[in-house]
């Protein structure tokens, strides 16, 4: 019986000394197809801005080290109904500009952009103009909402018709300018059928097509100084359906990182011939006073 | 007219061999079988006329009845584990007698009868795999808690989730697709502690039967399995108890007579002491202001009431109730007012069955079943704070859950040796509570209360079937059909599922199996594939979601080999409509959304081979299983529409479970499983995209993957082994077991991600989560 006790001691003496610190966590060997690295193009173009821009790079392998190489001989093209409507010109670290010196037309048209440079295959994309969807009113009414946290907030009311027969997808924005500076608020969601994209909200029309509707916000006044003059620009954009596909899937991607029960995240693109995005939207603005 | 005549009398010729009218004068012989120790009714005992050679099984109450011509009768009854008990008699009017059999003491004793009646090749069942409770409790186990479902895991077929979790993938289907009955009720959430133990106390169950394929048509309402496991009844001979202390939990049960014969009772329950152990270390850090309740534990009680009226009737009690609660309480109290905070979730089941066993006649026997079933979850967070006059106050609170109840009845007919009838009928009323938060604040005297998430769904679902077990010598078949309807919110959907197994005796004692089931599902289970979560949600079809259903042959060949070894070698096809899956980048957490827009329905298929053989007697037993499968799902909005592998697609499976009685005091047990990686889903290339801050633009790494599960983890293997010191003490008995999980410490994969190596490379990182760990406890029985 002693002897079996002794035994016993040994084997788990042996066994809990093979226990060492890589175990949790190893490097594996997992043979990933060769990538042939793509262009990757965001532009998401606002109408009623003055500049077209456009974000060109290109795709790496997942496993090659380092960052993608700069960019900057790129052709970079935007059509309008089939017709060239401006060339960007390489600003900064992959980024393409053109400053129209105007707004950015919001009449119905179809947009194409088309992205080619050497050594890569040439990309494009096409995107319908969202309808112009004004701001009925706005109103601002300050701590007027508990946000979903249960903290008080200052609240701001949009109030819009939806255009019938089509789907529609928005995004709201509030910015302030107080004294010498200005800034885009986070905005906190008070109402539950809109989604929150990190610091951005979306909202759908399918609960509300065809219909007027007023979309609840909320902000924390923090930085408001009670003594001090600011304005309140209150933005309601109408964004096209790629717009608001590829920011969800860029926010879930994000929520996803280092979540390994999450799954998996698709970046939504629409760019033939390699990665990215193009998009358009309307923007209508309305300013308060207080 | 004259067809109609002609149709009668076919039917009267159909009829007549099931309800025995032939020339000779027969007689039916009908009753229970029993441990004589504690009167525990034997399920699926033999009994057997060794003149005749006809014979029969108990069924889930020990009922069995067998109809012989008058003559002389040899009639025997065994069981596993039991010594066989023959007795000779003239068989001249109906006859009820109980066998009460005894346990064996040196199992070789019975083997040479038990080898004659209980041979795989006789039963017309295939796909269907019965542990005993006494192998389940030998097994080596994750800390030494016994644990039913991970003993199923080792069974061919069927796979668990990721590492130490109980989760059940019975031949690529998903968990939602068992059906977990304990005691014939639906337990909707089989998990502690995130799955890493089940709600199963081993000390409380009697046995566990699994099937996997050629479903009988009694069975119904899921695609994949249904798991049986049924609790003790309680010792009707006198009072007995045992228990177990261990590194997690500990168990006591009790059982004995209210009325020796009558009444009897079982009472078991398990508790975690994490808690208990903690609180005075957490409240020795705290100020003296302070005060600090920790809630982190969970438990389970079993109870059962067996009532015998007469021989024809007998009533069953039987209820379950577990939880998990995990949560902490603070409080700082300080001049004039304080802080409180209050959060934790709780989830767990109760059930609750009554069952009226009713013997209407010799060869007519009715059970009668009324359940209650509740899974809830319920999550809250809240802080409360008074200073002076002023109080404010806020509280989360998440909940969701499922609750049934049910009605059935079933009938066992069994007119003659040749024909084993079963129908009956059963209705479910589910109120599905799908998750909903409500908000409560209260600030300055201004009060708000919201409620967000989905409503309640009634719905009602209901089933009738019919099947026969017939007996034509080397020929065998169970021919039946089970029909199933679900009424949920006006819509109503049915169906009608055809069911077919056959068994034909071939030479040297060789059958062959097949079978054909189509089966349907009104009940999802919103899950992550890799955690038992208590915020998964089951959900009922609806207008949009359609009931899943499948069809699925099996064919197989059986036999007993060495007197001792039973082989089966299967071959399956199953194939699922209307499977349910979370959408590309949908977070199974959230309330931002109806359930119905976060799911999608697709196609799945499955097929393989699987390889069993098994031991069940003598000084050594387990089993040698080995699956070869392949397993598929194809969705129109996942992966583009291309069909890819399920994540527990798994090409090769090998399970080896091992008990050996070193001596009487001694006994090794041992467990090795193998199987190959998970698929997954992985990066495979990447760039930046540009996001704006204040006054700027950054860029943002982002990752693209590629087609969805088309790599693979490294391969799974494991040892587990323990060792048990059994004694015989003066007042009880006492077993040491000392085990130990993974015991060669491989690092198997748990999740696999893109980072970084020690050189400061990109690579693929694997993360494991179980090294070897070693568990003792001490059993105890009296």
């Amino acid at each position: 019986m002693k002897s079996y006790h002794f035994i016993i001691i040994c084997a788990f003496s042996f066994l809990l000394s093979s226990c060492d610190e890589d175990f949790f966590e190893q490097t594996v060997q997992i043979d990933v197809p060769e990538h042939s690295p793509q262009l990757a193009v965001t532009s998401q173009l606002v109408a009623g801005d003055s500049s077209l821009w456009a974000y060109v790079t290109h795709s790496q392998g997942i496993l090659e080290n380092g960052q993608a190489d700069l960019i900057d001989n790129a052709t970079v093209e935007i059509y309008k109904d089939g017709l060239l409507l401006e060339s960007l010109s390489f600003l900064e670290r992959g980024l393409y500009l053109k400053d129209l010196g105007e707004a950015f037309s919001d009449a119905p048209a179809e947009y194409q952009l088309k992205v080619s440079a050497d050594g890569y295959d040439p990309v494009e994309a096409t995107q319908q103009m969202p309808t112009a969807v004004p701001i009925i009113s706005a109103t601002y009414d300050p701590e007027g909402a508990l946000d979903i946290d249960g903290e008080r907030v200052d609240e701001v009311s949009i109030e819009f018709e939806d255009p019938a027969g089509e789907e529609n997808y928005y995004r709201a924005s509030v910015f302030i300018q107080t004294g010498n500076w200005s800034q885009e608020v986070y905005l906190h969601q008070l109402d539950p059928i809109a989604e929150q994209f990190d610091r951005d909200q979306y909202l759908k029309d399918n609960t509300f097509a065809g219909k007027k509707y007023t979309w609840r916000v909320g902000f924390y006044p923090w930085f408001l100084d009670p003594n001090t003059e600011y304005k309140i620009f209150v933005r309601l954009f109408a964004v096209s359906r790629d717009q608001y596909f590829y920011e969800r899937s860029v926010y879930l991607a994000q929520e996803a990182d280092d979540n390994p029960f999450a799954e998996p995240v698709i970046i939504y693109g629409n760019m033939e011939g390699g990665q990215g995005v193009f998009s358009l939207s309307v923007k209508s603005e309305v300013v308060i006073e207080p | 007219m004259k067809s109609t005549q002609h149709a009668l009398a076919l039917l009267f010729v159909f009829l007549l061999p099931i309800l025995g009218f032939s020339q000779q004068k027969t007689f039916t012989i009908s009753g229970y079988i029993e441990d004589a120790a504690s009167g525990e009714k034997l399920i699926a005992a033999n009994v057997f006329d060794l003149n005749s050679l006809e014979g029969t099984v108990s069924n889930t109450y020990g009922f069995f009845s067998l109809t012989l011509p008058a003559d002389s009768v040899k009639l025997a009854a065994s069981y596993i584990g039991f010594q066989t008990l023959a007795s000779n008699f003239y068989l001249q009017k109906d006859t009820v007698i109980t066998f009460k059999l005894n346990a064996s003491i040196a199992l070789a004793e019975v083997e040479v009868v038990a080898e004659k009646l209980e041979r795989i090749e006789e039963n017309t069942q295939m796909s269907r795999v019965s542990v005993p409770i006494e192998q389940i409790e030998s097994m080596p186990a994750l800390l030494g808690e016994v644990d039913v479902l991970k003993s199923l895991q080792l069974l061919p077929g069927i796979q668990g989730g990721g590492e130490g979790q109980n989760g059940i993938y019975v031949r690529g289907g998903s968990p939602d697709q068992n059906l977990i009955l304990l005691d014939g009720v639906p337990v909707y959430n089989v998990s502690h502690l995130l799955g890493f133990f089940s709600v199963f106390n081993s000390d409380a169950i009697k046995n566990v039967t699994l099937t996997k394929g050629g479903f009988p048509a009694r069975y119904g309402g899921r695609l994949s399995s249904i798991i049986e496991i049924n609790m003790k009844e309680g010792n009707m001979q006198e009072l007995h108890g045992e228990g177990s202390i261990g590194l997690i939990a500990s168990r006591l049960t009790l059982e004995g007579p209210i009325v020796k014969d009558k009444t009897s009772f079982m009472i078991s329950g398990r508790r975690t002491y994490a808690d208990l152990l903690f609180k005075p270390v957490v409240q020795a850090q705290a100020e003296p202001e302070e005060d600090v309740k920790l809630r982190m534990y969970f438990y389970d009680l079993n109870a059962k009431i067996n009532h015998k009226f007469n021989d024809k009737h007998r009533l069953f009690l039987s209820a379950y109730s577990g939880a998990d609660v995990f949560g902490v309480r603070y409080t700082d109290n300080f001049n004039g007012g304080y802080y409180k905070t209050d959060g934790g979730i709780d989830w767990g089941n109760i059930t609750a069955a009554a069952r009226w066993n009713y013997m209407i006649s010799n060869k007519l026997f009715a059970n009668t079943t009324v359940t209650h079933s509740r899974f809830r979850f319920d999550f809250l967070a809240g802080v409360e704070e008074k200073d002076g006059e002023e109080k404010d106050a806020y509280s989360a609170r998440y909940f969701s859950g499922i609750y049934d109840w049910a009605a059935k009845v079933d009938f066992d007919y069994i007119p003659n040796p040749k024909h084993y009838i079963r129908f009956g009928t059963n209705v479910t009323h589910h109120t599905y509570e799908p998750g909903a938060l409500v908000f409560n604040a209260e600030f300055d005297g201004e009060k708000l209360d919201t409620t967000l998430g989905s409503t309640n769904t009634n719905a009602t679902e209901f089933a009738v079937y019919a099947e026969d077990d017939i007996n034509l010598g080397a020929l065998k078949m169970n021919i039946g059909v089970h029909a199933s309807g679900f009424l949920v919110d006006g819509t109503f959907y049915h169906s009608v599922q055809p069911r077919i197994g056959l068994r034909y005796l071939l030479g040297n004692d060789w059958a062959i199996k097949a079978s054909f089931s189509t089966m349907a599902q009104y009940i999802n289970l919103l899950t992550n594939e890799s955690l038992s979560l208590p915020t998964d949600l089951w959900v009922p079809s609806t207008r949009r979601i359609k009931p899943q259903t499948s069809w699925q042959p099996a064919i197989g060949i059986a036999k007993t080999l060495w007197k001792e070894y039973e082989f089966s070698l299967e071959g399956y096809y199953k194939n699922m409509n209307n499977v349910i899956s979370y959408r590309e980048g949908v977070s199974f957490l959230g309330l931002e959304n109806d359930w119905q827009d976060k799911v999608t329905q697709g196609k799945g298929e499955s097929y393989g081979a699987e390889i069993f053989l098994q031991k069940k007697t003598g000084k050594t037993t387990g089993w040698l299983g080995y699956t070869l499968s392949w397993t598929n799902r194809q969705f129109d909005d996942i992966n583009g529409g291309k069909t890819y592998p399920f994540k527990y697609d798994r090409r090769h499976d090998v399970e080896l479970v091992v008990s050996h009685q070193v001596s009487e005091k001694i006994k090794l047990s041992g467990t090795w499983v193998y199987g190959t990686g998970n698929s997954i889903t992985l990066p495979v290339y990447r760039y930046d995209i540009p996001v704006q801050y204040d006054g700027g633009f950054g860029t943002r790494e982002v990752e693209s993957i590629g087609d969805k599960n088309s790599f693979r983890m490294n391969s799974y293997h494991r040892l587990d082994l323990s060792i048990e010191f059994y004694k015989k003490k003066k007042r009880f008995e006492r077993t040491w077991v000392i085990g130990a999980y993974n015991a060669y410490n491989r690092p198997n994969p748990y999740f696999i991600y893109d980072g970084r190596d020690d050189d400061g490379n990109r690579a693929f990182r694997q993360v494991s989560l179980f090294p070897i760990i070693p568990s003792v406890s001490y059993n105890f029985k009296f």
